[in-house]
Parts: structure tokens; sequence; C-alpha cells
């Protein structure tokens, strides 16, 4: 990863009518990452995503995608991309399919076996795409996605409909795919999926940017969380290990700085000291906590 | 030409395309030619037509006059619908699938991919107009032989000259298919609209085109009259088509037709430039 940036949008609005659906959006993508774009359903995340590739126009604001303005073909040519559902010819085969596109995008027609190969699809490539089932159909979307062996990746919610060892499959194929210099912009409202694939992570809510960072960073910093008795004791015992920077005393339980692998160490100190320890846990929130609190709603999976 | 290439593979694998080429082929077999030879030979007496009028039908079938039978028959009487429908149907399938999306986003551009499609269609048009004059001459040729008549052809340059006007008919109904499908984003408004102005409005103005100066100026300005005088080029036209006593200019006729066919295909494009893919 580096810093120079594959993405930038700087105040990127777009309404329809007068529903404002992207606020102000200010994003960085850079080189080299897995970025996950998190928000719940109807954030703006598909939106921003089709602003970015040319498909829809901002009402104000810029955005730049490899140094272009969104939808040059020259821009697009190092670009692949999945937005919402697969959407193909349903009377070609997946071959076909593939065919028609790598025409599109002017690469030679070699490249179509060789993604097949990539996404597993080989095998089935001369049925039609409309007797593939959904697992299917999303693999050939990130085939044709592929095709231009593009250096930024953009993946709109590529497990949705999928079951569970359908969205295995994908996460460790976009984990394969974000190896190397390649950029991966996934957009996703599934926590585990982020938290499992992404370097950086940008939270959207009602079309606005509200965090961006890392998984840790947005979790909160280190420490461990501990429920031992007698508390006060409990206190005073850690304050004096060589492991704890600093100790507080909250909701009945000890929030105490320290590294997250001196929990051992410190659990050992305690109980020979005669306290009896309950609960003893790294006190960063969860993404969830964290997407919960960001977002302000309940709606998140 | 990349483009060009995308749309002519996906609309030579369309099962629609030559669907739509068999049903215009069968059509002008039965409408231009069987039905009407039954109608002509093979009538009960009462209903019988009187022997001028069975004589004048009867020529019309024979080789010597087979681009003007096919040109008002088969071009303009259900080829110009045919051909609304196929444009309707290039264009609007792609909002449906929502496969201009996926299209755009491997790089061609707006203006590339429609024209690339513009041309690919314009390319199956071509083969629709062979198809239907091979047909037409076909079925006459059957004609010229089961009446024994000697098999006499129009010249080499105006069956080519027919062929040119043909598909100038063919390609100015599509381009308001293609126009139509592109303002409603989709298929079944496309067609339907247009069938309605094509089957219903335009027949109205032509039928009430002698009774009122007014609506004969328009009629003459719309698309069917011109392809009606366009193909009076090539003879007579047949009873059921015949239109004011002396038809347009063949060569303002084609003027009138390419100007419509620029202008759907022109306004077309902006305004898949300019919207939002939904």
């Amino acid at each position: 990863m580096n810093d120079t940036l594959v993405v930038e949008t700087r105040k990127l609005t777009k309404h329809y009518g007068r529903v404002p659906v992207v606020e102000g959006l200010d994003l960085t993508v850079r080189r080299g990452e897995v970025y996950g774009f998190l928000g719940p359903n109807g954030a703006g995340k598909t939106t921003t995503l089709r602003m970015l590739l040319g498909l829809i126009r901002p009402t104000s604001g810029s955005a730049t995608v490899m140094g272009e303005r969104p939808g040059d073909p020259s821009s697009l040519a190092r670009v692949g991309a999945l937005v919402e559902s697969p959407a193909f010819y349903p009377y070609l085969s997946g071959r076909d399919n593939l065919r028609v596109m790598a025409r599109y995008s002017g690469v030679p027609g070699s490249r179509v076996e060789a993604v097949l190969e990539q996404v597993e699809l080989a095998e089935r490539a001369r049925d039609r795409y409309r007797k593939y089932s959904l697992g299917m159909k999303q693999r050939l979307g990130v085939a044709a996605a592929l095709l231009k062996e593009p250096e930024l990746l953009i993946l709109d919610e590529p497990t949705n409909g999928l079951d569970p060892r359908g969205m295995a499959e994908m996460r460790s194929l976009i984990r394969r795919l974000g190896t190397g210099e390649r950029t991966v912009l996934l957009s996703s409202h599934l926590l585990s999926e982020v938290e499992q694939i992404c370097d950086r992570v940008g939270v959207i809510r009602r079309g606005r940017l509200v965090a961006e960072g890392t998984v840790a960073e947005l979790r909160g910093g280190g420490g461990l969380l501990v429920r031992a008795e007698p508390l006060e004791q409990a206190a005073a015992v850690a304050a004096r290990l060589e492991e704890v920077e600093g100790v507080q005393v909250e909701d009945g339980a000890l929030r105490i700085t320290a590294a997250p692998e001196a929990a051992a160490e410190i659990n050992r100190k305690l109980v020979s000291a005669g306290l009896r320890v309950s609960e003893l846990r790294p006190s960063g929130r969860t993404l969830e906590e964290v997407f919960l609190q960001l977002t302000g709603e309940g709606d998140a999976e | 030409m990349g483009s060009f290439a995308a749309e002519l593979l996906k609309l030579r694998k369309r099962p629609a395309t030559w669907v739509m080429v068999a049903v215009s082929v069968v059509a002008l077999a039965l409408f231009g030619y069987v039905f009407t030879y039954i109608f002509v030979v093979g009538a009960p007496e009462d209903v019988a037509p009187a022997p001028e009028a069975a004589e004048i039908f009867r020529e019309y079938l024979l080789p010597e006059n087979f681009l003007i039978n096919v040109l008002s028959n088969g071009f303009v009487g259900f080829g110009s619908a045919l051909a609304l429908v196929l444009g309707a149907l290039a264009i609007g399938s792609e909002y449906g699938w929502e496969t201009f999306r996926s299209a755009l986003i491997q790089k061609p551009g707006r203006t590339a991919l429609f024209t690339g499609k513009l041309l690919a269609v314009a390319a199956v048009l071509l083969v629709f107009t062979l198809a239907m004059l091979a047909a037409g001459a076909l079925s006459s040729y059957v004609v010229a032989l089961l009446e024994g008549a000697s098999a006499s052809w129009p010249p080499a340059g105006e069956i080519l000259r027919a062929a040119g006007a043909g598909w100038l008919v063919l390609a100015t109904f599509c381009s308001l298919g293609i126009l139509l499908a592109t303002l409603f984003r989709g298929t079944a408004l496309a067609i339907g609209l247009g069938l309605v102005y094509l089957l219903v409005l335009e027949n109205l103005f032509l039928g009430l085109a002698p009774q009122n100066e007014f609506v004969e100026s328009i009629g003459q300005a719309l698309p069917t009259r011109n392809a009606l005088d366009l193909a009076a080029s090539f003879g007579e036209l047949p009873p059921g088509f015949a239109g004011p006593e002396e038809a347009a200019e063949p060569a303002r006729a084609a003027l009138v037709l390419g100007a419509y066919l620029a202008g759907f295909a022109l306004l077309s494009l902006l305004l898949f430039r300019r919207r939002d893919l939904p």
C-alpha cells in the first residue's frame, strides 16, 4: 500500500429531486489497499459507486478515479467493477457474455478463458446465463470485472444473496484479488465481511462519511476490561503491576490500559493476590458497536 | 469498432432477431403472394374479383413487378412495424436487463457504445432487407411457374436501388423504435406506443387526407406516406396502398426518410448521453 490516491471525492453530492442521497462526501482510497465502504441499506453506498463509474452524474462536487474524471474511458480501462446485482444477457452463455464484455473493453478474447478459470466457472461457461444460480452470476460478474486486469476493483455487495458457502468462497476470492498492487473498493453492510477483508474502512450514514480509518482505529485503542472482586482491592493491585499503565473503575469493572498480550500475566498476578477474576477481555468495542453508534440505527446486520 | 463487434455478436446470437426476420419473410410470402394468389385463382364465384381486377392482382405477383409488391406489401406494410419492434427491443431490453450498466463499466464510453449499437442494427436491417427481397423474388418465381408465365426480372440496378429504398424504410421505423425505447427506458411502452402511432395515427392521416387539405399536408410529411412515395418509384402502387395522384419525387421522399432516420438516431444518442442510467 502507498499514499497514491486512486479514488478521491470532494464534496460529492447527489440529489434525486429534493431528496439528498449523497451529501458532501469526501472519500479517499489509496493504491494497494482493500477499502471497506460500510453503511446501512440506503445510506448512499451504491449511488456513490455509480457516480465513481460515470453511470450517474453528481449534482455537485467532484471526483477523480485513477486520476481522471469518473466514466472517462481512460480511467475505466484500469477499473473493474461489479455494481449492484450482476447484469448480463440471459440468452447468451457465460462465455459469450464475457466475449461481449471483452469486445467492449478492447481486451483480447484469450482473457475470457483466463478469467473463467480464475472464478472457477470454466466448466459451466457454455450454459446460458439465465440458467445460472445466484452464486454463479456473482462469479460471472467478478469475472467480467477482472477482464481488464484492473488496478482498481470496485465491488458492491458482492456476497449479497449468497449462501454461507458462497459467501466464504467470495470472501476468499476477494482476499486473493486484493493482494499485490491491486486496490479493492468493497461496499458492504456486512460487518464481519468488512472486518475480515478490509485494511481501511469508511462508514457512510445518510450520504455522509461519518468515520474513516483502520478497523483497529475505529474499534478504539488497546486495553483490557477486568471484572474481579473485591473491586477496590483489585484496582489497587492492578495499579501496582508493571504491565499496567493505568486503571479506571467503570460500571463495576476495571478498564486497564495495557498491551493485550499482557492479559495472561495480569490475570495470573490478580489471582495470585487472592482476587476472584470472573472476566478479562480486550476492552475495545466491536465493529458492530462502533457501526451502530456511528450510524445511529439498529438496522445493521 | 469494439462496440460494433460486441453489438453484432449480441444481435447475431439473439433469437428475437432471427424470429423477426423469419416472421417478415413468412408474412411477405403469405400476405404478399399466397393469399392473393388463392384469392385470384381459387376464390368461389360469389366472392371472386372481376376478371379485370383479378388480372391486376395477378400482374403484381409476377417477377417483373416483385419490387413494387415487396416494397409496398413487405417493407411499408408490415416490415415497418417489425423494424420498429426490433429497434425498441435492441435498446429497451438493455434497460430491462440493466446491461447498459455492465457494458459501460467495461470502458467504451456512451457515444461509442450507442453508435456501435446503431451500426450493428443497421447491419441486421441489411440482412432483413435482403431476406425480404429474396422471399419476394422466390414467391414471384413460383407464381410465374404456376401461371406458365415467363420470369422477366427487373434490371439489376433497380433491384439494388430497391434494396437501398427498402433498407431506408426499415431503418427509419427502426430508429423510431430506438428513440421511443431510449425515451421510456424500456421495451413495453415503446413498442405499444410505437405501434399505435404507426398503425393507427399514421393510417388515420393517410385515410383522412383526401377529405381535408390540412390533414393531407401533415400526412405528406409523415414517414409512411414518404415510404409509399419512395416505393411508387418502382411502379404503380398496388390497390389499397394508393395515395395522392402524384407521388412525391423519390429523391425528396428518400431525403425526408433520411432526415427522420438521422433525427431519431441523433435524438436517441443525445438522450442516452445526457441521462443517468437507472
